[in-house]
């Protein structure tokens, strides 16, 4: 990702990549969706 | 015993600012300002600032949402990140993709686009001024020697920028961008360690004029950089938390510490 100049938004992109990498690296594997940076979860039901 | 108590300060704009503040066993001689990532005052960063003050600090982590605490809360900031996974990664920065999506928000998801996002410049400005502010207020209120500011992700970034406007005496910035001007690195008076990860493009793209800098203006500056390791490695719990260079980071962020702090 290319710097956009700013501390928020540059952080704010970041984020959004790690989340998604994360989120797809649980395919097939665990249940529920990342929440969060400090790994809170939305756990779906069985 | 620790103390700990949600204490407000006034801010530059006349607008009341929130943080967290914990207060070690013994009385302080020193302080350090917690600068938050940019889902706000977390978990973690309650965690760090409890940390700070067993070491003996008095640490205050100020809510840079203060204003709108009610709309940038953790889960909705992850959940308007998520909804950034439709545009593709190349056209996320976008002005035209993120007005796209802005359509497709509701009031408060694009009121947190808006601030982090499309009027980054404004918000920035005013997230620095409170920081400026809580420097202020920690000197004339606690009756402390010494202030230190560390931020992590967007806070590290902003404490960056805030060391070069008020003359902290230290500052710990992991993973943070440059200041603006590289050039007002010569108006920063406390020492600085800076750290970071070995996989961050977007940050690290800048330190090779950071480098220039530090050598042309000097400021007294200590550096880790960890290979093998994301932005945000630091954060307990995280996706990208690494454990080993955490711990590595802590333990160098404490001797910096006791350093300039005592």
């Amino acid at each position: 990702m290319s710097s956009t100049g700013s501390a928020i938004t540059d952080c704010f992109l970041t984020w959004v990549d790690i989340l998604e990498e994360a989120e797809k690296s649980k395919v097939g594997g665990g249940k529920g969706r990342m929440h969060g940076p400090t790994g809170k979860h939305e756990h779906k039901p069985d | 015993m620790q103390r700990e108590e949600v204490v407000k300060y006034r801010s530059f704009d006349g607008a009341e600012v929130t943080a967290f503040l914990v207060r070690p066993s013994t009385s302080a001689n020193s302080a350090v300002v917690v600068v938050h990532e940019i889902f706000g005052i977390t978990d973690f960063i309650r965690n760090i600032t409890r940390r700070l003050a067993s070491l003996g600090y008095l640490a205050i982590a100020p809510n840079l949402y203060s204003r709108r605490a009610n709309v940038f809360t953790e889960e909705r900031i992850t959940g308007v990140m998520r909804r950034f996974w439709s545009i593709p990664p190349e056209r996320r920065a976008s002005g035209e993709a993120v007005a796209e999506l802005m359509r497709t928000l509701t009031v408060e998801e694009q009121e947190i686009v808006r601030e982090l996002v499309v009027d980054r410049v404004k918000t920035e400005e005013r997230m620095i001024n409170d920081l400026v502010a809580a420097y202020n207020h920690v000197k004339e209120t606690y009756g402390v020697s010494k202030v230190a500011v560390m931020g992590f992700c967007m806070g590290g970034g902003l404490a960056f920028e805030a060391l070069t406007r008020v003359p902290f005496d230290a500052g710990v910035i992991y993973y943070g961008r440059n200041p603006r001007n590289l050039e007002d690195l010569a108006k920063v008076k406390g020492a600085i360690l800076a750290i970071y990860a070995g996989e961050d493009p977007s940050i690290n793209q800048g330190l090779p004029d950071l480098m220039r800098a530090v050598i042309t203006y000097k400021p007294r500056f200590e550096m880790a950089f960890y290979p093998g390791t994301r932005h945000a490695f630091a954060t307990e719990g995280g996706p990208v938390y690494n454990e080993a260079a955490a711990k590595d980071a802590w333990e160098r962020t404490v001797n910096f510490l006791r350093k300039y702090l005592g």
